[in-house]
């Protein structure tokens, strides 16, 4: 199934013709597709205006832009030749350490991280604010619990018979572990937990006027 | 293969590493490595065919290659884009004829036929062992679906909240005998069919094991997501500084635009004409809302409620008001002035944070006659004598600790713009002076 192959034989395609030694940030000619490092072929482009291996001229006036990093090239030399990608990693992280200097890497790790919190605070603050708001009475039907205090609640559209369960648990039986215990009709017809209002709204008070009146009960085990 | 190509115009910078980087040396001896086809398949596969790539074609835009014949044929047949990213592909002239990707796949797979004899005898086997696997599966899942339906038969009968349809979730999905076993096609499309239903189960079992979870792990959590989400006229008052804090946007209420004189405004308003005239029928629908909080009975009062309001209006004139207009406020009472012992905060309870969105041209004396209003309507019989005409200083915290007395024409808007300047409630403090 796997196939044995000398890395001699295939070290023409995947060297670099300037420093000799395998592809690091391989980079490509558009124009010829010659590949080369990334560090030989900036430093070669800055002298000269050719191609290293063909000689023909990149352009005229700004040659870096007719080059291309070539990922595919620089994943099939990390997967051909052993521990290659390992050891330009140690390289690079020694030669910061022994300067003192951050690895420019890690700085943009960093730099994502910090990305991620900003985002994460600010999605903490919206408390769904700009939603589309509804409006909402909620009644009694039953004698064994006592009427909300106000009645008139207005919310975004977006949340659930469940939540509503547990604001009347937390009003009437102080407690809002106990919101199971309670059951809320539109209609004389029950809800499902996982009902949105916009949902309930749409389909069961589309063309009455607002405020979309809800009834709530003691839960009836059927 | 994710590409991510730099833009044509990036500065190529080079680091201080890349500027003295060594050459890594090249392995001359005579070491073997294994090159299994499964691991450079992604590299050397035309993501057109699929297959080993033939007579390489690279796009000069993005490096990307295909077989010459299927890029060929797909730039014919219309589509002047790169199939891998879609990046604009003309013609031929953009494209690039790769010999030296061609020499490196002749020197990894030397012989091409038998290339793909390993192909064509790993998908046989492929094949026998996903049919054996299918029927296996498929038994099993025939017998785990069985035992299921059995349990949630009997607890439909004996409780749940069952009857009445409206969507509910609670009766258990019937299941259907498993078919016997057939050709391989005909299995694995029933094994895939019953793979839907299982999964459908274990999500509802699923669901269920992380409500239970979460009530028990932290109610108060789940109380304050619960809060998060509701705005109620109602007071919600931790009892807890901690939790107040956290429940800031939990309650909100409508204070009546009405008492709020033409002549205070100081700019004019950009609404339009549309919206300005829904701003009185709002303002008698909290009227009218509020009348009915005292008197619950009074159906026709109700009935000129649902005549009065009008959602899509009423959600238009919001959605432009909170923009421009409306204001969130949390009430607290003065930490010092208004301390435990007090006669009020003792009436209170814990009703004595307050939440209120109201228009941004209100005056800080609009407030203080609101909460006076507000208070002896909430407490009643209950509040002692020597508080029943109440006045009110109001002050605004733009630092921790730091209460600033305000003004009593000053408006909303103003107090925001000069005190808090953060897209949040507006923390305010109320403590009580007697007349």
């Amino acid at each position: 199934m796997e196939r044995r192959v000398k890395l001699k034989t295939i070290n023409p395609h995947i060297t670099c013709k300037i420093c000799g030694g395998y592809f690091i940030d391989a980079t490509t000619v558009t124009e010829c597709l010659h590949t080369f490092c990334k560090s030989c072929l900036v430093k070669h482009l800055e002298e000269k205006k050719t191609c290293p291996t063909c000689d023909n001229i990149i352009h005229q006036s700004h040659p870096l832009q007719y080059i291309s990093f070539d990922r595919t090239m620089q994943d099939i030399v990390y997967k051909l030749v052993p521990k290659l990608q390992e050891d330009e990693s140690r390289r690079e992280r020694d030669f910061y350490k022994s300067r003192n200097m951050p690895c420019p890497k890690d700085i943009t790790q960093n730099h994502e991280d910090d990305n991620e919190k900003v985002m994460d605070a600010h999605a903490e603050s919206d408390f769904h604010r700009l939603d589309e708001q509804v409006n909402v009475c909620l009644e009694c039907i039953s004698n064994n619990f006592k009427n909300l205090q106000r009645r008139f609640i207005r919310c975004s559209s977006q949340a659930t018979i469940t939540h509503l369960k547990k604001l009347v648990a937390k009003k009437i039986l102080n407690g809002i572990e106990k919101y199971r215990e309670i059951d809320i009709l539109c209609n004389e017809e029950l809800l499902g937990k996982d009902h949105t209002l916009k949902f309930v709204y749409v389909t069961r008070w589309r063309f009455r006027d607002p405020p979309l009146r809800l009834q709530f009960r003691p839960r009836v085990e059927l | 293969m994710t590409s991510l190509d730099p833009a044509p115009n990036k500065t190529w910078e080079l680091s201080l590493y890349e500027l003295q980087r060594k050459p890594q040396e090249v392995i001359t001896d005579s070491t073997e490595i294994a090159v299994s086809p499964r691991s450079l398949h992604s590299e050397l596969m035309c993501p057109i065919c699929l297959d080993m790539l033939k007579k390489t074609m690279t796009t000069k835009e993005c490096l990307h290659r295909f077989c010459s014949d299927c890029i060929v044929t797909a730039l014919r047949s219309g589509n002047k884009e790169c199939p891998t990213c879609r990046k604009k592909l003309v013609s031929k002239r953009s494209l690039r004829a790769d010999p030296n990707f061609d020499l490196l796949i002749s020197k990894i797979y030397p012989s091409r036929e038998e290339y793909e004899a390993i192909q064509e005898k790993v998908m046989a086997k492929f094949n026998q062992t996903q049919s054996q696997q299918a029927l296996v599966n498929s038994i099993n899942e025939g017998i785990k679906l069985q035992s299921q339906n059995r349990p949630q038969r009997f607890r439909t009968k004996g409780g749940g909240g069952g009857g009445g349809g409206g969507g509910n979730g609670n009766g258990a999905a019937n299941v259907a005998a498993p078919p016997a076993p057939g050709a391989p096609t005909a299995v694995g499309r029933n094994a895939s069919n019953q793979m839907h239903v299982h999964d459908t189960a274990s999500n509802d079992s699923n669901s269920n094991t992380n409500s239970i979870d979460r009530e028990n792990r932290d109610p108060g959590h789940s109380g304050t997501s619960a809060a998060s989400a509701i705005t109620s006229a109602s007071n919600a008052a931790p009892s807890s500084s901690a939790n107040s804090g956290a429940s800031t946007s939990a309650t909100r209420m409508q204070v009546d635009d009405a008492s709020n004189p033409p002549s205070v405004r100081s700019t004019p308003s950009p609404v339009p004409s549309n919206s300005s005239s829904s701003k009185p029928k709002r303002a008698m629908s909290v009227l009218t809302s509020e009348r009915s909080e005292e008197s619950e009975s009074d159906s026709q009062m109700d009935c000129r409620t649902e005549g009065d309001s009008n959602i899509d209006t009423e959600g238009e004139g919001n959605g432009e008001l909170g923009i421009n207009d409306e204001i969130e406020l949390v009430f607290k009472p003065h930490p010092t002035e208004m301390s435990a012992d007090n006669q009020l905060i003792r009436a209170l309870k814990e009703n004595c944070v307050r939440y209120i969105k109201t228009t941004a041209n209100a005056t800080v004396d609009h407030l203080s006659k609101y909460l006076a209003m507000r208070l002896t309507l909430d407490l009643g019989a209950d509040l002692p004598e020597a508080c029943r005409v109440l006045n009110f200083c109001i002050y605004v915290a733009p630092q921790p600790q730091q209460l600033v007395i305000l003004n009593g024409n000053q408006t909303l808007h103003q107090v925001n713009d000069k005190f808090w300047k953060v897209n949040k409630p507006m923390e305010m403090y109320y403590s009580w002076k007697k007349t």
